[in-house]
């Protein structure tokens, strides 16, 4: 009894060591041939189809380096627009792609943040609720942009009705801290508009900060 | 037969098996039908059709109009038509005129029903970025017939390769005379078992984003059925397994007890 077990109890050992044989020599000899192309796929599946849970940073504002250490992530709310003469109080968003635009203020992902010295533009819809009333916008009205890592006080300097295409007036520079709001124009317009109106407010921090 | 000569063809035959099953899951999940079917069962289409409406509803705010104007101006239906197209490999532009049509529609039922008035002009560009997100969403930004193209042609190259490997198969398990053999049903088990944990380590499939949002989702959807038909063909496979080692043991214990 006790052979005959041991017989059958080596033959089921022999039976799964081979098979773990067959499989692991298999699973080496692909992984000798084709290690580097494997490696090399899923380092590429893993960098351009897959998107990391990235957990938010605290936005921190470096005073002596004038700018951000840490920069809000891609459609984050980060902070709010307040223009009191108008009614305005909106949120601000990072980016200003359509979707953003529909919840609040996009902030142009090319352009400078608050606080960093050089140009910021913001958009925002011409509707109801939005920016519909910036062109009743005065000069010398104050704009306040309240972040998440600070306040930040602005003066309006000059505003305008541009085309679409023209670009030059967005000059992006980091010479003087200038506030670029705009929307489509007129404002009451149905359907697709080719004109913007614009409206460019400088820093005023000494006043107010 | 010697027995070096066995041993070589059984992991040849355990080598050879295990791509053809590997091929077989992989020739049926790039068959056009299933292929479609399975973008049902996902509800793509649905899916699709409202990421295209919530995309249109973007431009709502600027255009100074109402969601209410984008209501019926597609169906389902018609972007099941436009993939369809694409998976079948038909080059053709997308059926925009329907849409355009409605769209116009809606458009002047609201002007009268408001009492207002609109350039032409701003109208026309406007209807055109609608349209152009209706496009852009179902040719999922111009790729859609490069994806489709390739998932074609690996379907027909997969075609060869499994006949092939499936003949080969029939020749070495005939050679091998050895019906009751244990040992590839389960190493073919262990490999693919293997291959499908490898991926889902390596691979954060419930995080795949290309393209489109809607598109990832049926991805990753289908890229789970297909381990999950690997991982089912491995249970099958290690079942049978079992049962041939039954037999050997029953052999075995027959043979110890003469």
């Amino acid at each position: 009894m006790y052979k005959k077990m041991k017989k059958i109890g080596k033959e089921i050992l022999k039976e799964i060591a081979l098979s773990f044989f067959f499989c692991a020599s298999i699973i080496l000899l692909i992984s000798w041939l084709y290690s580097k192309e494997i490696r090399f796929g899923i380092s590429l599946i893993n960098k351009i189809a897959i998107v990391e849970n990235k957990k938010s940073q605290p936005i921190t504002y470096n005073e002596i380096k004038k700018r951000l250490d840490h920069y809000p992530n891609y459609k984050e709310k980060y902070g709010n627009l307040k223009i009191p003469t108008i009614n305005v109080e909106l949120p601000i968003y990072h980016g200003d792609s359509m979707d953003i635009l529909r919840y609040g203020v996009g902030h142009y992902a090319g352009s400078y943040f608050p606080g960093e010295g050089g140009t910021i533009i913001f958009a925002g819809h011409n509707n109801t609720g939005f920016f519909r009333e910036l062109p009743n916008i005065n000069i010398e009205d104050k704009i306040e942009v309240e972040t998440l890592y600070g306040t930040f006080y602005y003066q309006v300097t000059e505003t305008k009705i541009i085309s679409e295409s023209d670009l030059a007036s967005f000059p992006l520079q980091n010479e003087s801290e200038v506030l670029i709001l705009y929307t489509c124009y007129p404002v009451t317009s149905l359907g697709y508009t080719n004109k913007r109106y614009i409206v460019y407010a400088t820093r005023i921090e000494d006043i107010y900060e | 037969m010697s027995k070096k000569i066995n041993f070589v063809l059984k992991f040849t035959f355990f080598f050879l098996f295990s791509v053809f099953l590997l091929c077989s899951l992989m020739f049926l999940f790039t068959n056009k039908k299933i292929l479609l079917q399975e973008m049902k069962n996902a509800s793509y289409f649905k899916n699709l059709s409202i990421s295209i409406k919530e995309e249109m509803k973007n431009y709502m705010n600027q255009s100074g109009f109402e969601e209410k104007i984008l209501e019926n101006i597609f169906t389902e239906e018609d972007i099941y038509i436009e993939i369809e197209k694409k998976v079948n490999g038909i080059e053709e532009k997308i059926e925009t005129e329907k849409i355009e049509q409605k769209l116009t529609n809606n458009i002047e039922k609201y002007l009268q029903e408001k009492q207002l008035v609109a350039e032409e002009e701003s109208l026309k560009k406007f209807a055109n970025q609608l349209i152009q997100v209706y496009q852009e969403e179902i040719d999922l930004y111009q790729y859609s017939n490069t994806i489709f193209y390739s998932v074609n042609k690996i379907n027909s190259y997969l075609y060869k390769i499994v006949l092939g490997l499936f003949l080969l198969c029939i020749i070495l398990f005939l050679y091998l005379k050895k019906k009751k053999e244990s040992i590839p049903w389960i190493s073919i088990s262990f490999f693919l078992y293997f291959i499908v944990f490898y991926i889902k380590t390596e691979i954060d499939i419930e995080h795949i984003l290309i393209l489109h949002p809607v598109f990832s989702e049926f991805l990753k959807i289908y890229i789970l059925k297909i381990l999950e038909g690997i991982t089912k063909t491995s249970i099958l496979l290690c079942i049978i397994g079992s049962i041939f080692l039954t037999f050997r043991i029953k052999k075995a214990s027959k043979t110890a007890c003469e």
